[in-house]
């Protein structure tokens, strides 16, 4: 039940190895946030600084306002479930859900108490005499998070606990782990490298790269208004389409040498945003916004390069030059017979982008 | 099976019975009724073991101390080491494995080097330290010696132990709570004790065998050992008994192959350098 701070937050490990880069970032009280990002991108760094168990380069943490840099991670009262669980081999699942209640010397009732009922409301209870390696892993995983509800920590840290997962179990336990923090109102913060978990568990996502914070929205901003090439292409499980376009003094865009139009409210926020002109923009628009027409129809013709079956969707993969391959979302039903396609874009919904990769309009 | 196969097992053969040879004498000895031959068979030899006095004859009977006495000796030599051996290398193995302790890298080529250098070079030191510290002629100060010499091979071996148990039990144990203390003792020392057992059973035997320090640095023969009794047996008083020393040996040998057989598990995995499980 603690709101988290942290103020250009920095780790640089050894001489110029910058994991964390004057990380900024406010997680609210009861939230579930989630730090998303390839790896390397410092995420895990970040909790790990977060828990206590790396010393921050430079910045600060808050807990409530206090200040946490120098304070142990015993002393936290946070709950943290690691990747590989993490579980004591030597004891039973009992004993391993015990053990920071037993560190806590609260009293013998009270503990057998917390256990038993943490145990049920995983269903975990009929495990209690057994050794973790008796355990499968979806079992492993739930005694984990059994041990850091526990605690009744103020927060709760999670670094990738469901990649070791089978995809199917991983589906059914990330429904349970969201309500389970909705009952508990516990603040979570839930590291992974993967997007729909991302998507579909947090309040907000906070994409990280290279050690800095790219964006942090919640999943809806993140889809619709990505405000970095990175984050475009990072989010969405099938992958946006980014255009690269040149434009001329004469505010013309062009796609490698041929003309193509685009609509007059993008141009003005170009020229607003101040831009260089002539120069380099980039339009990101989403598979499910590019539309497929006869050749003759559009400005933009391919040929289809692929298709993806997913179910009642599909994908097209359609070439327009050698560089370039478009994305199209679409069902079923509008399944083309010829080679050729024509491409519109649905214009409302695309974004441009700088050449550096930040957002226009 | 080939002409070949037949000649290296029986060159095999030949070997065993060469190496096992001195042992099957001194078995034969020991149950000899002759002093200098083997003849008959007589567990008189043994009497000492329950009467606790090496020469059963009353005139001779006092010249050795009781045998009961140097067995306790010996005992305490052996547990002393192995305990006090494996507690220090199992804390400072701890510390060097996970602490970054500025140089670090050093103390642990120091340790592997001192681990290389022959007791007997020491010897003369040993005396001087243990007489400045009256400690001489004490069993604690021996043990106190055969720590420190052994030490070097504890910590090497405990330190390898620990790197080999994955950190993030520990990082795990650390959130939850507890200290690095109460972390070193709840968790990583039960899952380090397959190579704790080792490393006791190596050291006691080690300490059990025991003979040139306590021949250095013990004098009256009250804190003897078996290993100093078994030297005072040869050539003494003119007489010789190899059938008792014989018998006397054996008894020697017993616990030490007792306890290498029933840890021999224990020890291969050490001598392996792996902790698996």
């Amino acid at each position: 039940m603690v709101e988290i701070v942290l103020e250009k937050l920095t780790k640089i490990f050894g001489k110029n190895v910058i994991a964390v880069r004057d990380l900024d970032l406010v997680i609210k009280d009861k939230e579930f946030m989630v730090l998303l990002g390839p790896s390397g991108c410092g995420k895990t760094t970040t909790l790990y600084m977060i828990a206590g168990i790396y010393k921050p380069t430079r910045g600060n943490i808050y807990f409530d306002s206090k200040l946490m840099n120098d304070v142990e991670p015993k002393d936290r009262n946070i709950g943290m479930v690691f990747q590989n669980y993490a579980l004591y081999p030597h004891m039973s699942v009992f004993d391993n859900i015990a053990y920071p209640l037993k560190i806590k010397k609260l009293p013998k009732q009270e503990i057998v108490k917390r256990v038993r009922y943490v145990a049920e409301m995983l269903k975990i209870d009929h495990l209690l005499d057994r050794k973790p390696s008796q355990l499968s892993g979806g079992q492993q995983q739930r005694v984990a998070l059994a041990r850091a509800i526990a605690k009744h920590p103020d927060v709760f840290l999670m670094d990738e606990p469901l990649s070791n997962l089978d995809a199917k179990i991983r589906v059914e336990i990330r429904a349970e782990l969201k309500n389970l923090q909705k009952k508990l109102g516990i603040t979570t913060i839930y590291v992974t490298h993967d997007q729909a978990e991302a998507m579909s568990l947090a309040d907000r996502v906070a994409i990280m790269n290279s050690g800095s914070l790219e964006q942090v929205a919640t999943p809806e901003e993140l889809y619709s208004k990505p405000a970095s090439l990175f984050v475009a292409s990072f989010i969405g499980s099938v992958p946006a389409n980014i255009i690269r376009v040149e434009i001329d003094e004469d505010y013309k865009a062009f796609l490698r040498d041929r003309e193509i139009a685009i609509p007059r409210e993008l141009i003005e926020a170009i020229k607003v945003s101040g831009s260089k002109i002539p120069g380099i923009f980039y339009i990101m628009v989403r598979p499910e916004d590019v539309s497929l027409y006869s050749p003759g129809e559009s400005d933009l013709v391919g040929e289809v390069f692929s298709i993806e079956y997913l179910g009642k969707d599909l994908v097209y993969h359609i070439k327009i030059h050698e560089d370039l391959t478009i994305r199209a979302y679409t069902s079923r039903e509008n399944l083309l017979n010829s080679s050729k396609v024509g491409v519109k874009i649905n214009w409302k919904k695309a974004k441009i982008y700088r050449e550096d990769g930040k957002l226009i309009v | 099976m080939s002409l070949g196969r037949i000649l290296i097992n029986l060159l095999a053969m030949i070997l065993i019975l060469l190496g096992l040879s001195p042992y099957a004498l001194i078995l034969l000895l020991a149950f000899s009724e002759k002093p200098t031959s083997i003849q008959g068979f007589t567990i008189d030899n043994f009497a000492f073991i329950a009467t606790g006095k090496l020469l059963q004859d009353p005139r001779y009977s006092h010249i050795y101390p009781n045998i009961h006495a140097v067995l306790v000796n010996t005992l305490f030599l052996a547990l002393g080491v192995s305990f006090l051996v494996t507690l220090l290398s199992s804390m400072t193995g701890y510390a060097l494995s996970r602490y970054p302790v500025p140089g670090r890298r050093a103390i642990l080529a120091t340790v592997l080097a001192l681990h290389g250098i022959p007791v007997i070079i020491l010897l003369i030191g040993l005396y001087f330290v243990l007489r400045f510290i009256g400690l001489f002629n004490t069993l604690i100060g021996v043990i106190l010696a055969k720590v420190v010499l052994d030490l070097p091979l504890g910590i090497w071996i405990m330190k390898n132990f620990y790197d080999n148990l994955p950190w993030d039990i520990e990082i795990a144990s650390i959130v939850d709570g507890a200290g690095r203390f109460t972390t070193w003792l709840r968790i990583m020392l039960p899952l380090a004790k397959p190579g704790i057992a080792a490393l006791a059973v190596l050291e006691f035997i080690s300490g059990w065998g025991e003979f040139i320090l306590v021949y250095t640095l013990v004098t009256s023969n009250t804190n003897w050992t078996l290993s100093m009794v078994i030297r005072g047996l040869i050539g003494e008083m003119g007489s010789v008994n190899l059938n008792l020393l014989a018998a006397l040996s054996i008894f020697y040998l017993i616990p030490v192959l007792i306890f290498f057989i029933a840890t021999q598990k224990y020890l291969l995995r050490i001598a392996f350098g792996g902790v698996r499980g």
